[in-house]
């Protein structure tokens, strides 16, 4: 029997009525008046950690609830309050629902259809090549794109225009943790998974405000120590006292760029106090230095000598005593299974990927990898920077599914796969993030593509490099679901389907795909990423006259979009690319993942593996269905990683390494910026959520009780920020937060007064190409006592 | 047009004519009545002034105890009032100051 | 009188909504009795009135898992427009704690056992 709407709200109303009472109405029962919402199953769109969710979507195809999966193994039912409101911004009256498009960048916009939309985009990339050469083209993608999105971006970068120049955001805030896993485990991605957690004697949190940038998996590490009070130590290692610090035995405050001292220090300790796992370094590990000069243990004692306890405690200052280093050390060595864990403290760092290997060298010496609750485990900020940026063929030096572009016979590989001539791919890595951005502000960049991400606001020393945006001869394309600051100084804006209004897979931060399909309508003529690259691309192809290039997106061309066609590039890019890697997702069709609650981690090589949701921990026999197939002797972990020829772990000799800027007599002041847990990047989406939006209004700049007395600043005070690259200006919360000498801001907002991304310094890892977002030298001033602000999204 | 349930306790001593009574009206509907003396009704009104309107009739009815308001659904109204068709009559004592509008 | 009615109507709502499955209007600020606030007022964290307010409860919140977790006041009883004192269980409790409702808490309500804002977990 089908009820009209106000039969059946009526019948509900009913219902609900009779419930209180305990009356029995004749007819439908309470659980079918509850059924008036279809409810969806799919990740959370924001962070890294995975949350699985269901979206309740109601009669009108309207999205108009969210609950937490239960089953899910990533967040077991629970959300934070981001999760649970982002899906509110999909009915936002602000969605760009048109094509806009101006010739001029000084122009208004004006509404064009599709067709003309893509053919601008095509005419002018293709112009771009003929003109400039394939290297004046560019893609610069996000973590927050669908695998299928990332991985069709750089096919077509790559076999139509034939240049690598194909980034994305994650080289902002993961890209350290990719050089560390590559160069001391031979394999990017953490070894074991969030399982651990539970498993664990010793959580280790360095540069990383778990509880506010992953909270749902703060509650898991708080949940574990609150049941177990006495067995499990919590150690946090930080400038900054969080949010995270209150649940920690042991805190750490070390001023800040000390942190490679530190972690030095400690296994100064492991060793010194004879801590170490011989056998374990025996059969799975070598030193090394420099360039991967293998040494022996006794040179690597002898560089460690700089960072006895007592002399590191002098560098580190801070709460910093030898005898708390040494107190970590032995927490951690000593416990039957300790767990690190940190994020863009230790990425976003001049020596991001040095600071990486001194972790891990923590858990090679000890051994606490590849066995239950031990693990070296790098949080990852966004819901696919592993998934479709690190394994996707993301960035401008690596192809799908752990590639080196510079290696010629994985080339061909890939060429072979997409059935297009050897050679055809360019030998030569592209322009890393920085470099990108360089090449547009002298131009050398004239047609570029930003898809779903806000460079605009978010790249360090933006001012710089939004100067280069602005140019009138460079063509830039955005495709995103809000206005931003980049939206800004774009020639062509295309509305995007937003997450829930199209399919695809999420790879999250412990190497889990997760599908979500499509459950709403998109508003307006939004269209999925996907069937805008196919479109575009059969044009490109077109305008460049060349049939190869349509050989990109050929076996796409026409397809249903909502399903159909992302899950072709799915099976391609898994099928034909994943196969025999180290991220074999064979076994992860859409099928399979379509009946997980919570997905599959790789390597899943076979569907009948997959489904068993994959594997936990990788390199172990018996585990790992590689370790097995690829094992070269009879030992129980089998290390083959692509990047290590050994088959061993590596523990490098890295050096302490400061700051690129440190404070002096003119610039006092370190400045940090990180994140609250009401806000989500740019706050493009979080900011148009009032609940969110109230929480944390605008920008903050977190003072210590001393310096704000020292500088004469009370709560509230208006106060000017200054760096060698410019001012902002924000209010104060004087705060026991920061260490001495240090202030600390939010980096979300986009009032063009309080974008604290203005004066962060530019300089960048030199292997990793990360740039150093969280320190550099500032000075400060009280401008004026508290003022009226108002939050600000562009629009 | 907003939709409301309600309990509503009654009289013991003649609750069937109360009943009838309370159905004069064609936006009443009676979903049930127990052996207590307590019935679900819902009302589909044109209007919330209507609505109130009907609810007040009903408390002031011989034999009605009591008249609860269980559950309210308006959406009819609210898309009227967001899509700016309607201003609703009511305001819960804001000060007269408008909230920041967020852009 | 009209206001009144409609007051009244929203204040036994607001009660009612604790069981209901799914309250299709919200309750206003003004019914949950909250006073009103400037639009700079409502760009404070309740946290931070409520700290000096009623201490009892930020306290009891701030040491709770909740509070640990960053789990905030509008979480569970939404901002300033769509306050209320207590909240929805379906929307507030469910989004997290979806599997305790139904058999877990029979018809019981969830703070009728977990103490609220110190929600203790082995109640």
């Amino acid at each position: 029997m089908s009820l009209s709407r106000r039969d059946f709200i009526k019948r509900s109303a009913a219902l609900t009525a009779a419930s209180y009472i305990g009356m029995t109405l004749p007819g439908a029962t309470t659980a079918q008046a509850a059924e008036e919402l279809t409810w969806h199953r799919g990740s959370c769109r924001l962070c890294g950690v995975g949350c699985r969710v269901q979206l309740g979507v109601n009669v009108k195809g309207v999205a108009v609830a969210l609950r937490g999966e239960p089953k899910s193994r990533t967040n077991f039912g629970y959300l934070c309050m981001k999760g649970m409101m982002f899906y509110r911004i999909m009915a936002h009256p602000d969605r760009l629902t048109k094509p806009l498009y101006r010739e001029s960048k000084q122009q208004p916009f004006r509404e064009i259809s599709w067709d003309e939309a893509l053919d601008i985009a095509a005419r002018k990339f293709a112009a771009a090549k003929r003109e400039h050469g394939p290297d004046s083209t560019a893609y610069y993608g996000s973590g927050q794109c669908l695998t299928e999105e990332t991985y069709l971006f750089q096919k077509i970068m790559r076999t139509a225009l034939q240049t690598n120049n194909v980034e994305g955001n994650p080289r902002l805030c993961m890209a350290s943790a990719v050089g560390g896993y590559l160069s001391s485990f031979g394999a990017d991605e953490p070894i074991g998974s969030y399982a651990n957690i539970e498993k664990s004697s010793c959580i280790f949190l360095i540069g990383s405000n778990m509880a506010e940038a992953h909270p749902v998996l703060f509650r898991r590490v708080m949940r574990h120590k609150l049941d177990n009070r006495d067995r499990v130590k919590i150690i946090n290692a930080d400038p900054r006292f969080s949010a995270t610090s209150r649940i920690a035995d042991l805190h750490l405050q070390f001023k800040p760029g000390t942190d490679l001292a530190l972690l030095n220090a400690i296994a100064y300790t492991i060793i010194d106090e004879k801590l170490f796992d011989q056998q374990f370094l025996a059969d799975y590990a070598t030193f090394r230095q420099g360039k991967a000069e293998q040494v022996d243990m006794t040179a690597y004692w002898q560089s460690l000598q700089d960072y006895s306890p007592e002399k590191t405690a002098a560098i580190c200052g801070g709460n910093i005593d030898a005898e708390k280093i040494r107190a970590a050390a032995r927490m951690f060595a000593t416990s039957k299974g300790s767990v690190s864990f940190w994020c863009m403290g230790i990425n976003q760092r001049k020596r991001g990927v040095w600071a990486n290997n001194l972790i891990h060298n923590l858990h090679i010496l000890t051994g606490q990898l590849c066995r239950e609750g031990a693990d070296s485990f790098s949080l990852t900020g966004q819901p696919n920077a592993c998934g479709g940026v690190r394994e996707g063929g993301g960035l401008c030096h690596i192809l799908p599914g752990h590639r080196p572009v510079a290696n010629e016979k994985l080339r061909n590989q890939v060429e072979d796969a997409w059935g297009i001539p050897r050679g055809r791919i360019a030998p030569k890595p592209g322009a890393h993030t920085m470099k990108m951005f360089q090449q547009v502000n002298s131009g050398a960049i004239k047609a570029l593509w930003i898809n779903c991400t806000s460079p605009a606001q978010s790249l360090p020393n933006v001012d710089l490099y939004r100067q280069g945006m602005a140019r009138e001869d460079v063509f830039i394309v955005t495709s995103d679901i809000f206005p931003t600051r980049t939206t800004e100084l774009s020639n062509l804006v295309l509305p995007t389907a937003f997450h829930f209004e199209k399919s695809g897979v999420y790879g999250c931060s412990e190497r889990r795909s997760q599908l979500t399909l499509k459950a709403v309508e998109p508003p307006g003529d939004a269209r999925p990423e996907t069937w805008i690259a196919t479109e575009w691309c059969a044009r490109l192809a077109d305008q460049l006259q060349d049939p190869v290039a349509l050989q990109a997106v050929k076996p796409f061309l026409g397809k249903e979009m909502a399903v159909a066609q992302p899950q072709a590039i799915w099976d391609e890019y898994t099928q034909q690319l994943t196969k025999h890697r180290d991220n074999d997702l064979r076994g992860a069709t859409y099928q399979v993942l379509g009946q997980m609650a919570d997905g599959v981690q790789w390597p899943a090589p076979t569907e009948a593996y997959a489904l068993t949701g994959g594997t936990g921990i990788k390199f172990v026999k018996g585990i790992d269905p590689l370790a097995s197939s690829e094992a070269k002797d009879d030992k129980p972990y089998q290390f083959y990683g692509p990047g290590h020829p050994d088959r061993k772990l590596w523990v490098w000799i890295r050096p302490q390494a400061g700051a690129d800027e440190e404070p002096d007599s003119n610039w006092p002041l370190y400045l940090s910026t990180g994140r609250v847990i009401d806000h989500w990047h740019t706050t493009s989406m979080t900011g148009r959520i009032p609940e969110l939006m109230r929480a944390n209004p605008y920008s903050f700049v977190e003072i210590n009780p001393r310096d704000a007395r020292q500088y004469g600043i009370s709560p509230n005070d208006m106060v000017e920020i200054e760096t060698r690259r410019g001012k902002v200006t924000m209010p104060a919360k004087v705060v026991e937060g920061p260490i001495v000498g240090t202030v600390f801001a939010y980096w979300h907002d986009m009032h063009e007064d309080r974008m604290i991304n203005k004066v962060v310094k530019d300089s960048f890892d030199p292997g990793s190409k990360e740039p150093e977002f969280k320190i550099c030298a500032c000075r400060i001033r009280r401008v004026s006592g508290p003022q009226a602000l108002t939050p600000f999204v562009v629009s | 047009m907003p939709i409301a349930s309600f309990i509503m306790t009654l009289d013991r001593h003649d609750p069937e004519q109360i009943i009838r009574n309370c159905q004069c009206d064609s936006e009443v509907e009676v979903h049930g009545l127990d052996d207590a003396g307590q019935a679900v009704l819902v009302i589909d009104a044109t209007s919330s002034r209507r609505l109130e309107e009907l609810a007040t009739r009903l408390q002031q009815l011989d034999g009605v105890l009591s008249l609860v308001p269980v559950y309210l659904n308006a959406e009819d109204e609210i898309a009227r009032i967001e899509s700016g068709e309607l201003r609703p009559e009511f305001s819960f004592g804001r000060k007269s100051e408008k909230p920041a509008p967020l852009s | 009188m009209k206001q009144q009615f409609l007051a009244l109507l929203l204040l036994a709502l607001l009660v009612a909504f604790a069981a209901c499955s799914r309250p299709p209007v919200e309750p206003s600020v003004a019914a949950a009795g909250h006073p009103a606030l400037s639009a700079q007022d409502m760009l404070i964290p309740c946290s931070s009135c409520h700290q000096e307010v009623t201490p009892g409860v930020y306290s009891e919140w701030y040491a709770s898992t909740h509070g640990l977790d960053n789990v905030k006041c509008y979480q569970c009883h939404g901002t300033y427009e769509n306050l209320s004192v207590t909240p929805d269980m379906d929307r507030s409790c469910g989004a997290c704690h979806a599997n305790k409702l139904g058999d877990h808490t029979g018809n019981r309500l969830c703070w009728d056992c977990h103490t609220p804002h110190s929600f203790t977990y082995a109640e």
